[in-house]
């Protein structure tokens, strides 16, 4: 038997995903439904896969439950294996020392056992919030062709957006020269996809130096990427050409989402999901084909499986069992897993997430024009004939928050009334 | 899992059972290929009884109690145990399954069928059993399953000293009836019958009533598991237009859908009208074709404004990879 692999895949999925609130409140921004029917992670595990690829180490800490559900034993990606394989690394405790992950490059220091016991002479660091689809295998080739002791991917970005990323400054060989967080004033379009090829044994060694340093954060872009170019490592940037998003905030979410329904064959970076060359694999719901009655008009959408769709659908995602019913009006909308918009409700720009019920005649969101996107949070069942103005985010805190102050209302009314009620009877007492 | 000709796709479908949690280190699925030998080289021509009569050594290598024989149509979402229960409750010898509805639904009227016809008491005791292709209304016909207890199956047939071509409904179960304890279990859930091409497009396109629906995938009985190809979703061009139809993952649909099943990964093309028909996996209807009453098989190619017709009892069929 092999005791050895080639390239060992680290994927940091412990992140909170703060900025996607609601839809993260319950679930680490990994597990986050995506495209229909995926979720965010089956992307780079997917390319894992596609990429020859087969022992990946996922680093979980934020509400890891759902997400450990979801991953299991790695078999709808083929990584239920004897040796390799998917494999969950939480943050534990020692006899010396427990704790969470402080950054990036202590999540995997954390873990440096695992990656020795695969010993591999490469190790693949990817984080599980980008929705693109990348061979990591031409990278690697790359990697050992330059001799390299780290590579990292880059995506050309419009200038504009630019001091947004963490921008490489390259010489004409891809040498990296510099590196710049979020720059005010970018010199290059080459950002960061936060993929790194790194050689294993460098690796380690700045891992433990790291480690070693209290005044570190622990960090790859803040701590060890600077200190491998102050040491004037060999780093390369590889630049990715293709569809790559960061689905980081409700926005971009959106939007990306939007990018998945997209077909038109002119438009050349686009996220094309049926190619039988490059499947993103995922877990399946047991459910049965989507059905769509007699008034369903559902025109430039995509659809999971399970739905039942009796009124409009146009320019949206609708996850798994998602019922429409009949004159009902969803438009630029993305619908997560089991919703359900009962009659006459109009959606339009909105999330709405799984197992919400929209009741009858509610209007939901305003134009996409407007820019503001409203969301509905996990669970919530919006009563009928409600109006959720453009922007508005509704979730559980924020209905308990609105019933508490009507309940509170209604007591101060109420005493108002007792009040009354005593001052006139010692009135008329009097 | 007993294979008869033809089971590479079945296999192909079914691999190690995983999908159905039936890849298991005690039982589990086990495909039982047919058995030729020199002397016996009719291994394909058999019916249920030379199946277990030629699987005797793995039917005796197991160690379960009870043995269900059933075949995979029609086909129905339905709970064994209850059927066990009843044949443990009425001490049976053999519970053969049961339905007083055959004849209820014009899709079960499928000619030159011939179906198992059963004389039952209120209780559900079998006092006669009869093959025949004629439909009798409100009578009681057996449902291709039956339970009995794995060693007295051994034992009959071993009765039989290796006898060859004989038929279990024709032969060994009406004798069992005159020995009494064979009982009927009767069963209400809705049952589709795909015994012959009509047969099976009207079965198939009963999927479009929302009863049939429930009742197949949405029963507390259970879901239907099947294989999955992670297909990418549905997709929906900006000029389609599909009413009253089950559509599968994967297909592109850019033109029009009406009453009609599509299979996973399917690409119906722009003013393409797709009517009152089945297409299967991976099939391509391309601009403005028109299809009616059809049933295209895998992988059929039908170009651009091609127009097929056929009708509900004779529906205009396309066999695998075919190219019109």
């Amino acid at each position: 038997m092999i005791k050895r692999k080639k390239c060992v895949a680290m994927l940091l999925a412990g992140g909170q995903g703060s900025r996607l609130m609601p839809l993260t409140d319950s679930v680490a921004k990994p597990a986050v439904p995506f495209g229909a029917r995926y979720r965010i992670i089956d992307f780079p595990l997917s390319n894992c896969l596609n990429s020859g690829i087969d022992t990946v180490g996922v680093l979980t800490q934020y509400r890891p439950m759902e997400l450990n559900d979801y991953l299991g034993m790695g078999e709808p990606w083929d990584l239920n294996r004897r040796f390799g394989g998917l494999h969950t690394l939480p943050p534990y405790m020692t006899g010396k020392r427990s704790d969470w992950f402080k950054g990036t490059a202590n999540a995997i220091y954390q873990h440096i056992s695992f990656i020795k016991n695969y010993d591999p002479e490469y190790v693949l660091i990817l984080s599980g919030d980008h929705i693109y689809k990348m061979n990591y295998d031409l990278m690697l080739q790359e990697h050992i062709k330059n001799h390299a002791d780290c590579t990292i991917a880059v995506i050309d970005v419009a200038k504009e957006e630019a001091s947004r990323f963490g921008i490489m400054n390259t010489d004409e060989r891809g040498r990296i020269l510099e590196f710049e967080e979020k720059p005010a004033h970018p010199k290059s379009t080459q950002a960061s996809m936060g993929v790194y090829i790194f050689t294993t044994d460098v690796l380690l060694k700045y891992l433990i130096e790291d480690e070693a340093n209290p005044e570190s954060s622990n960090d790859f872009g803040k701590d060890i990427i600077p200190k491998m170019l102050a040491d004037n490592r060999r780093m390369f940037a590889y630049l990715y050409k293709g569809y790559w998003r960061d689905v980081g905030t409700l926005d971009s979410y959106w939007s990306a989402n939007m990018d998945a329904i997209c077909m038109d064959p002119s438009i050349k970076e686009r996220l094309v999901l049926n190619d039988p060359g490059w499947k993103i694999y995922y877990r399946h719901l047991l459910n049965e084909p989507q059905y769509l009655g007699d008034h369903a008009d559902v025109t430039g959408s995509i659809l999971g499986s399970g739905c039942d769709i009796y009124g409009k659908v146009q320019h949206s995602v609708l996850f798994d069992n998602v019922t429409i019913e009949q004159g009902a009006w969803v438009k630029d909308s993305v619908i997560l897993g089991g919703a359900r918009i009962r009659k006459g409700a109009k959606v339009e720009y909105s999330i709405i997430a799984g197992d919400v019920e929209i009741g009858e005649d509610c209007t939901v969101g305003g134009s996409v024009e407007s820019g503001k996107l409203s969301v509905v949070a996990m669970g919530i069942h919006v009563p009928d004939e409600t109006k959720v103005e453009a922007g508005e985010i509704i979730t559980a805190e924020a209905e308990e928050a609105e019933a508490e102050a009507e309940k509170k209302a209604e007591k101060k009314a109420d005493k108002k009334a007792k009040k009354a009620a005593a001052d006139a009877e010692a009135k008329a007492e009097k | 899992m007993v294979g008869r000709e033809k089971y590479q796709s079945l296999m192909g479908h079914t691999g190690g059972g995983a999908v159905w949690d039936l890849e298991r280190k005690r039982g589990g699925l086990t495909f039982l290929p047919p058995f030729s030998t020199e002397q016996n080289t009719s291994g394909l021509k058999r019916n249920r009884y030379n199946a277990l009569l030629e699987n005797e050594s793995y039917i005796r290598s197991v160690k379960e109690k009870y043995i269900l024989v059933t075949g995979c149509t029609p086909v129905m979402n339905v709970d064994y145990n209850k059927m066990l229960q009843f044949h443990q409750m009425h001490n049976a010898r053999m519970t053969m399954r049961m339905t007083i509805m055959y004849t209820n639904h014009p899709i079960n009227a499928q000619e030159g069928i011939a179906r198992t016809w059963m004389e039952v008491d209120k209780e559900g005791r079998v006092s006669d059993i009869e093959v025949t292709r004629e439909a009798k209304v409100g009578g009681h016909c057996a449902v291709g399953a039956f339970i009995l207890e794995r060693e007295d199956l051994l034992d009959i047939l071993y009765s039989y000293n290796g006898q060859k071509n004989l038929s279990l409904r024709k032969d060994v179960v009406p004798k069992l009836v005159d020995q009494g304890g064979v009982w009927a279990y009767g069963v209400d859930e809705m049952a589709l019958y795909l015994d012959t091409l009509s047969g099976y497009l009207e079965s198939s396109l009963a999927l479009l009533r929302p009863d049939v629906r429930r009742a197949l995938f949405h029963s507390e009985n259970g879901p239907v598991i099947t294989k999955v190809s992670d297909s990418a979703p549905t997709h929906y061009g900006p000029h389609a237009n599909v009413t009253n139809s089950v559509i599968a993952d994967g297909a592109v649909i850019e033109g029009n859908v009406s009453n009609s099943i599509i299979f996973r990964g399917v690409h119906i093309g722009k003013d393409a009208i797709v009517s009152n028909s089945v297409v299967m996996q991976d099939s391509t209807v391309s601009d403005g074709a028109r299809l009616n009453y059809a049933v295209l098989d895998k992988s059929v190619y039908i170009n651009s404004d091609r127009i097929l017709s056929g009708y509900v009892t004779h529906p205009f069929f396309c066999k695998r990879d075919d190219r019109i």
